[in-house]
């Protein structure tokens, strides 16, 4: 099912396409390319796309198997996942790469592939709510897990909004995704890389029941430019939360990269 | 073949326009609606009397797709030019695709 929409005088977007604009890029003067939690679509940001205003284009990680490309399976391996992401990356800057939850994962592995390949890499990583890639250590059975016993440790996470809990048909949905998404990082080995050249701001929620501080601290090992932490008030579903708090981090790290262009 | 909305389509497009402008063949999720929106979507359908539920939206990812699901709209036919159309037959009859089975 491939429909275009044009924004404005931009390439027509597919629902297919990879990233997904979240406001019409031509009145942008700065880019995020942002990556989601597991199971999450490309409008988990439009919220924050909203807070950042039209200066500012959130390109959005559209993964099959859910929302605009909800009749395609999803991915369930990593290494070939990367490389389609990696190669869809937009070729817009400034830009900085922003991931959620694990999205955060995701974005480092990307910029490391990014690397990898030669191509440009962002001008900074902005990661939210994720311990470093050292230290991640994603669920290896939860894709696993029966019916019942999946949606009780999916919903003991939290982060599924009341309102869509409450449809009737709310797992069908999501499930698919979901577990792909836990699939994907089930067998998750940190492999040493040198530091990334860009730098790293980790934003975490002061009250977040499962992130260690000095885990959100060691992300400072994996660049070799500046690093700085954010602590904010809220939890670990930030976008819910604390998403102005969120939005500051990503202007700061733009503007920071642009003073470094002048 | 028109492209303006029917009475019908008007009546499920102004649920989704009020929180997110859009026109009626854009995909919700690249309009910005979040699940949530989505769900709250439903439940004012709902109330006006529509019989659609959050999956339909996901299989129906525009105001034209879901009018034409839910029996509102009659589906876009392509134009043909007429030494190519073959004998008269009838347009697909509206509600055929019933929303809910497994599309």
């Amino acid at each position: 099912m491939r429909r275009t929409n044009r924004l404005a005088d931009h390439e027509p977007v597919r629902s297919t396409d990879w990233f997904l604009p979240l406001s019409a890029p031509d009145r942008a003067t700065a880019h995020v390319f942002a990556l989601p939690q597991a199971g999450g679509g490309a409008t988990t940001f439009s919220p924050l796309a909203d807070e950042l205003g039209p200066e500012i284009t959130v390109w959005a990680l559209n993964l099959p198997g859910r929302q605009a490309r909800f009749d395609e399976p999803p991915c369930t391996e990593l290494d070939p996942l990367l490389d389609q992401v990696a190669g869809a990356v937009p070729e817009h800057a400034p830009a900085v790469l922003f991931g959620y939850c694990s999205g955060a994962l995701l974005a480092y592995l990307l910029a490391e592939r990014l690397r990898s390949r030669g191509r440009r890499l962002p001008s900074g990583l902005v990661v939210c709510s994720y311990p470093a890639p050292d230290r991640a250590e994603p669920p290896h059975t939860v894709h696993t897990l029966a019916d019942d016993e999946f949606w009780a440790e999916i919903l003991s996470y939290g982060g599924v909004p009341e309102g869509v809990a409450a449809q009737p048909d709310f797992r069908e949905i999501f499930e698919p995704a979901l577990r792909a998404d836990y699939e994907l990082l089930a067998d998750y080995r940190y492999r040493d890389a040198a530091p990334l050249p860009l730098p790293i701001t980790a934003v975490s929620g002061a009250d977040d029941p499962v992130l260690r501080p000095e885990d959100v601290d060691r992300w400072r090992a994996h660049t070799d430019r500046d690093f700085r932490s954010v602590t904010v008030s809220g939890d670990h579903w930030l976008l819910e939360t604390s998403r102005r708090a969120v939005a500051d981090a990503l202007r700061n790290e733009l503007d920071r990269s642009r003073s470094a262009l002048r | 073949m028109t492209g303006k909305p029917g009475p019908g389509m008007a009546g499920i497009h102004t649920h989704f326009d009020r929180r997110r402008s859009l026109d009626v063949d854009t995909n919700f999720f690249e309009a910005g609606f979040t699940s949530a929106l989505l769900a709250e979507v439903v439940t004012d359908l709902n109330a006006a009397g529509f019989t659609a539920s959050l999956v339909d939206l996901y299989r129906y990812p525009t105001v034209r797709e879901l009018a034409v699901a839910l029996g509102l709209e009659q589906r876009r036919t392509p134009v043909v030019p007429p030494w190519r159309r073959g004998p008269a037959i009838a347009p697909p009859r509206a509600g055929s695709a019933a929303p809910g089975e497994a599309g």
